[in-house]
């Protein structure tokens, strides 16, 4: 049977593991030199993050609960089919969007700074497929995948914290506040922006057993737990050595002690963000072949073919964009359709049509 | 059947499809132990201690057999691109000293940055200064030292360091403190002691880098004063003149130190305070060598022990905001604390620095050679 | 008495060809002559024509299946002696039937394909001329291989008692251990040509009926001529969906574990002629324990767990990852590690991955020789493969002197969880190519989706992830930490009870 459609496939915790890596797989990409506000500004503004990510989340929520029922698409098709195909549409491109990203940032920090390629296109492909075939297996493998993940995760959050204590100095944190309550704004809407999650935990709802939205809540509150510890480490053990490296959480990672055999902690940093990349590409490329399957009707391996060829002609195209791929502001917009567009097209459209 | 065999030409043709990343075996690369860069009319003479494999091998794998090897070129890109020309690919992962020769001293900034950038390059590989040419370190003993120069310095260092002192001299603690504003890098100081096969590396001192420049050297006590004050431990020995011992000064020992730094502009110049409490035991019995000791000697040593102590760090402090170095962050301090004052003057903080107000206060509490307290 | 079972349930015998269904006649000697053309004379049937009371009868055996000594006191004294007044056949029958004890196991069988089927079994059959059946006789007397300790699954602890080729003897081993009226022994017949005799065992009040059922209509598809071994069985019990190297079905020579396996409300598969039996729904944590886990202190059981896991994985991975890090990351070794494997490599020709992958490759060689061989040589061979692999390579310069550590931790790795040596030594060759194409990404690349693949498959409508993954904190009490027996024994945690393991509803349908 088609484990596309509309089933109860994974278990609430086991969303929770899914939205919570698929953040931190973003959280491992946190450069304080790359971002427009400083990083005590970005750690001060996580709360604020929370709290923006709630404020999105609250329509979306209230919408399926006036619906009665847990599919954002689902609830657009009932209302419109056109307008439910539009939203699929919509929702699918995101999907793919975030997916490919998954995979370009991946490939970005390969061929960047383990294997320092010329060419990303070997790794892109590789793992381009490698997530289709986790999709293939179905929601239900990486989904499994997650708790082990998660373990490890903590592990390495844990062995993180104990090797930069003896580096870490206060003095590389400066007052937030020092140039207003503007920057940290700044900061709280550019760490919502680039949350994907937001939008795959609204997809991913029909899906789940159990209580969905709770579990949501809790992810949001430990991702912004981990993502405010792990920066927090960054900031104070790297000091300013963070900001000149692409990528200062394994940069960290890198700064252990020397002697015992693999004493350093990236060969397993390395590993466990490979599984990330494998996660939350995995998520987005599922909810993507689940919109195709939506839209046309068609099987498994049609709509997962169909969205995962999206998916990497992005990927393959996402340096003619230049900066613009990495801009808040696409990931913004992105998340917003989702959590906000549709939901808004629900509500608008009166009742009639029915569900393809 | 069909199933498998899918899967199976899938695999196969994933291997030619995504390619093989380009390898490089183990006995292809030129593990490099140590690199010197010197930079003299205009061009850049990198000195790298490569491990020997040929030698290691018979030696079951010892990896005290080393070679030398020399290159140069206007651009330190020139210069490893020459050393590679040997066949082999330079491979720093293992690097565990970079030494700065005199002459490149100007050129810390940019040699660091290029390391930094190098693949597999270590973050937490040593980096000193040498006194007088980098290469001579590498060649010390005519290449036949044992332990390698690589382990001889970085012995010294890590006991330097584990003494506390020492400043953070690993590539990502440099690098740090160069890129942060008004805030400068300090460099061990090393050089050869001894002739021929009795040359060893020594610890001199300290180099004091201000805007990536070279700005004033410590001597060790010096650094290791700073050091002790940055780190809050280590020992550090005074002879007290003013209550004599039989055998001349009383020697004390000061072994636990509380400094509590900050930094505040007054009428627009930069008022650095230092409060440091330091406990210690005098290391030898006062008087006739007993160890009872006298309540006011004991006293009488303390406030002596605090105003030397005061008086080394007067003129450390002094010595370096000569220069108008920053090694002890008060500038960041000041950022914490007042940052709007920060924000007017951290453009002129070197030049400020020259003319600041420095408030040492140093409080000393002693414990008698069998551990009573004053 | 299980035969009768058989039939009530409607069980059917699996299609035969078309004498075999033929029916008993009154005529002893036409039954005689169909079986002799059936078996168009065969030298080991043995058909003894005999008359009892006047009236004519015969027994029909298969040569060195039953035992002499049974038939001729059991069965042939008490006929020859037996006087019958006003006799005829009917009468004979009811004698046989009702007054003489001539086996414990006796019943009566209506075709010729039945009678094959019991005297190929052991058994005698009785013919009476006039009467349109026969007497099935338990005489079994074949010779077999006696109750023995398991080779595979030696435990400290525990008994030593292994399951042997015959059926019934299996059968008792699991009786004598569940005296329990609810432990049920459905006999199955599976192959066509081979009519091998098998068990479903299963706890009634344990086992969740739809994993029976599904289990009952898979043996229903198995359409083979010859079962000669469980291992013709499982890819229909597995259905594999997706293909892995990894099966949720288990295979155990103990019947203690057959027996804790049964009394967690899973199907045991017994099958005549074989020591294997299958265990269904077999979650991936099981691999990892054993009987000797629940016989010895909690603390230590956790230790050997810990070690079989680390051992699983480093047997798949240390020879991939010592490729990988040798090839592409040679940073994330110590330092003088990385000086005594660059020394080793000076003098070999090959790159890390080749030599990897020989080495490998002639490990298997001589362990697949060492295992066929007749023992004497077998041990010749692996004192040669020692000092082949061990000191000769090493010297010839074939080989870096690390990768022999390498090959050996996972070599000996590979045996602390014997069952899953397959997946194991395929997976190891993968991950070494993985390693040395692509470095760690390969590896982790290759291993998240192996186990993706693992964490896909189900066996029944169980995950052979779970407990771990889904997770239930009450179902990980026996995962990797044991508890005590105290808290243990307060409840079975049955199979069913896993965490994902429920039936699918219509509506909800199956991945």
């Amino acid at each position: 049977m088609n484990s596309l459609r509309s089933q109860k496939l994974i278990d609430d915790r086991q969303l929770l593991m899914l939205l919570f890596l698929g953040r931190m797989f973003s959280m491992m990409t946190y450069s304080p030199g790359k971002e427009a506000v400083p990083g005590t500004v970005t750690l001060a503004a996580q709360p604020l993050a929370l709290l923006a990510e709630a404020a999105l989340l609250l329509p979306a929520f209230w919408v399926l609960r006036r619906c009665k029922q847990d599919d954002l698409l689902g609830a657009v098709y009932r209302k419109n089919r056109f307008a439910g195909h539009f939203c699929a549409v919509a929702a699918m491109l995101v999907c793919q969007l975030e997916s490919a990203r998954t995979i370009t940032v991946q490939t970005d920090f390969l061929t960047g700074t383990i294997y320092r390629l010329p060419n990303r296109m070997g790794l892109l492909l590789a793992l381009w497929a490698g997530i289709l075939y986790a999709v293939w297996l179905g929601l239900e493998s990486f989904a499994r995948l997650s708790m082990g993940v998660f373990v490890v995760f903590v592990f390495l959050e844990g062995a993180l914290a104990v090797q930069a204590l003896p580096h870490i100095d206060l003095i590389n944190l400066h007052n937030p506040l020092e140039q207003g309550f503007v920057p940290i704004l700044q900061g709280a809407a550019l760490s919502v922006g680039r949350c994907g999650e937001l939008a795959a935990a609204l997809l991913l709802i029909p899906a789940v057993r159990g209580k969905a939205i709770k579990q949501t809540a809790v992810s949001a509150l430990l991702w912004t737990l981990s993502t405010a510890f792990v920066s927090f480490l960054v900031l104070t053990a790297l000091g300013n050595f963070a900001a000149l490296r692409s990528f200062p959480v394994y940069a960290l990672a890198l700064a252990g002690g020397e002697g015992a055999v693999f004493g350093r902690l990236d060969a397993l940093m390395l590993l466990v963000w490979i599984f990330l990349a494998v996660i939350r590409g995995g998520m987005f490329q599922w909810l993507a072949a689940r919109c195709v399957f939506l839209i046309s009707g068609r099987g498994k391996a049609f709509c997962i073919a169909a969205s995962g060829a999206g998916s990497l002609l992005m990927a393959v195209f996402s340096h003619r964009l230049g900066q613009g791929w990495e801009s808040p502001l696409l990931w913004g917009i992105c998340l917003l359709s989702v959590a906000v567009g549709i939901p808004l097209l629900a509500t608008l459209f009166p009742h009639g049509g029915k569900k393809p | 059947m069909k199933k498998v065999l899918k899967l199976m030409i899938c695999f196969c043709l994933i291997i030619p499809c995504c390619g093989c990343l380009p390898t490089t075996q183990l006995e292809e690369r030129a593990i490099v132990q140590a690199a010197a860069v010197d930079y003299s009319e205009e061009e850049y003479r990198l000195t790298l201690q490569i491990f020997d494999a040929g030698s290691g091998a018979e030696n079951a794998g010892g990896s005290e057999a080393y070679l030398v090897w020399e290159s140069s070129g206007t651009t330190l890109t020139q210069a490893f691109a020459q050393a590679a020309q040997n066949g082999k690919e330079i491979y720093l992962g293992s690097c565990q000293i970079l030494a700065v020769g005199q002459g490149s001293r100007d050129q810390l900034l940019t040699i660091l940055e290029y390391f930094n950038s190098r693949p597999q390059t270590r973050a937490t590989m040593m980096v000193v200064c040498a006194d007088g040419s980098a290469a001579e370190l590498l060649k010390i003993a005519q290449g036949k030292c044992k332990p390698t120069p690589a382990d001889a310095a970085e012995q010294e260092l890590k006991l330097a360091e584990e003494n506390k002192r020492l400043l953070p001299c690993r590539l990502k603690d440099i690098l740090a403190a160069m890129e942060t504003e008004g805030r400068d890098g300090i460099l061990p100081l090393m050089a050869t002691t001894g002739q021929e096969e009795k040359a060893r590396l020594s610890l001199m001192g300290s180099v004091v880098f201000c805007g990536g420049v070279p700005a004033v050297e410590l001597t060790v006590q010096e650094t290791a004063v700073l050091g002790w004050s940055l780190w809050g431990q280590g020992n550090i020995l005074l002879n007290i003149d003013s209550v004599p011992t039989v055998q001349g000064s009383t020697p004390i020992l000061l072994e636990h130190f509380s400094p509590r730094l900050s930094a505040e502009l007054e009428d627009g110049l930069p008022c650095l305070n230092f409060t440091l409490k330091t406990k210690g035991r005098i290391s030898e019995g006062v008087g006739n060598g007993t160890d009872q000791p006298d309540p006011k000697q004991l006293a009488t040593l303390q406030t002596a022990a605090a105003a030397q102590m005061a008086a080394q760090l007067q003129d450390l402090l002094a010595k370096l905001c000569a220069v108008g170095s920053d090694p002890l962050r008060f500038g960041e301090r000041l950022q914490r604390s007042h940052p709007s004052e920060w924000n007017s003057t951290k453009e002129n903080w070197s030049d400020l620095l020259t003319q600041a107000k420095l408030n040492i206060t140093v409080q000393c509490e002693l414990t008698a050679f069998s551990g009573k307290k004053a | 008495m299980n035969h009768e079972q058989g039939k009530t349930k409607g069980y059917r015998p699996p299609h035969s060809p078309p004498e075999e269904n033929r029916l008993l006649e009154s005529c002893l000697q036409q039954n005689l002559d169909v079986l002799r053309r059936v078996a168009q004379n065969t030298s080991d049937l043995v058909i003894r024509e005999f008359e009892v009371s006047g009236i004519a009868a015969a027994l029909v055996l298969c040569e060195g299946m039953f035992s002499l000594v049974a038939a001729g006191q059991n069965v042939l004294a008490p006929l020859s002696t037996l006087r019958l007044r006003h006799a005829t056949p009917q009468k004979l029958l009811e004698a046989v039937r009702n007054n003489l004890l001539l086996a414990v196991d006796q019943g009566e069988i209506f075709t010729v394909g039945e009678v094959y089927r019991f005297i190929m079994s052991g058994f005698g059959v009785l013919l009476i001329d006039g009467v349109n059946c026969g007497v099935r006789l338990a005489l079994q007397g074949f010779s077999f291989r006696s109750v023995s300790e398991p080779s595979g699954e030696v435990n400290l602890r525990g008994s030593r008692e292994g399951f042997t080729e015959p059926l019934r003897i299996n059968m008792s081993l699991i009786r004598r251990r569940i005296k329990s009226p609810s432990l049920k022994f459905e006999l199955l017949t599976l192959g066509t040509q081979s009519k091998t005799d098998a068990f479903l065992v299963y706890l009634t009040d344990a086992v969740s009926s739809d994993l029976l059922q599904r289990v009952k209509s898979d043996l229903k598809k198995v359409n083979l001529e010859q079962v000669l071994d469980t291992g013709y069985l499982q890819p229909f019990l597995e259905r594999r969906r997706p293909l892995s190297f990894f099966s949720g079905i288990g295979i155990t020579e103990r019947p203690d574990t057959a027996c804790a396996k049964i009394s967690e409300g899973r199907v045991v598969l017994l099958l005549d002629g074989t020591p294997m039996a299958l265990v269904l729904p077999y979650l991936f944590s099981e691999h990892f324990q054993s009987f000797d886990d629940y016989a010895l202190r909690p603390y230590y059981a956790l230790f050997i767990r810990c070690l079989k896991y680390l051992a699983f994985f480093m047997t798949i991975l240390l020879p991939g990852t010592y490729v990988a890090v040798g090839t592409f990351h040679p940073q994330l070794l110590p330092r003088e590690l990385l000086y005594n494997i660059t020394a080793s490599m000076q003098p070999t020709p090959f790159s890390l991955m080749t030599e990897a992958l020989l080495i490998h490759f002639f490990y298997e060689v001589m362990r697949e020789a060492g295992l066929r061989l007749p023992r004497p040589v077998g041990h010749a061979v692996s004192i040669a493969g020692g000092l082949v692999i061990g000191d000769v390579a090493v010297k010839a310069g074939l080989i870096g002197t690390p990768l022999v550590l390498v090959v050996a931790l996972t070599a000996i790795s590979a045996f602390v969880v014997p069952t899953l040596y397959e997946p194991v030594t395929v997976l190891r060759f993968l991950f070494i190519l993985a390693g040395g194409f692509w470095g760690l990404f390969g590896i982790g690349l290759g291993f998240a989706l192996v186990l993706c693949n693992l964490c896909a498959l189900t066996a029944g409508q169980v995950p052979v992830t779970a407990p771990g993954s889904p997770l239930r904190l009450y179902s990980m009490r026996d995962m990797l930490f044991r508890q005590s027996w105290a808290k243990l024994g307060q409840q079975v945690m049955e199979v069913n009870q896993v965490p994902g393991s429920r039936p699918p509803t219509p509506k909800e349908g199956s991945s």
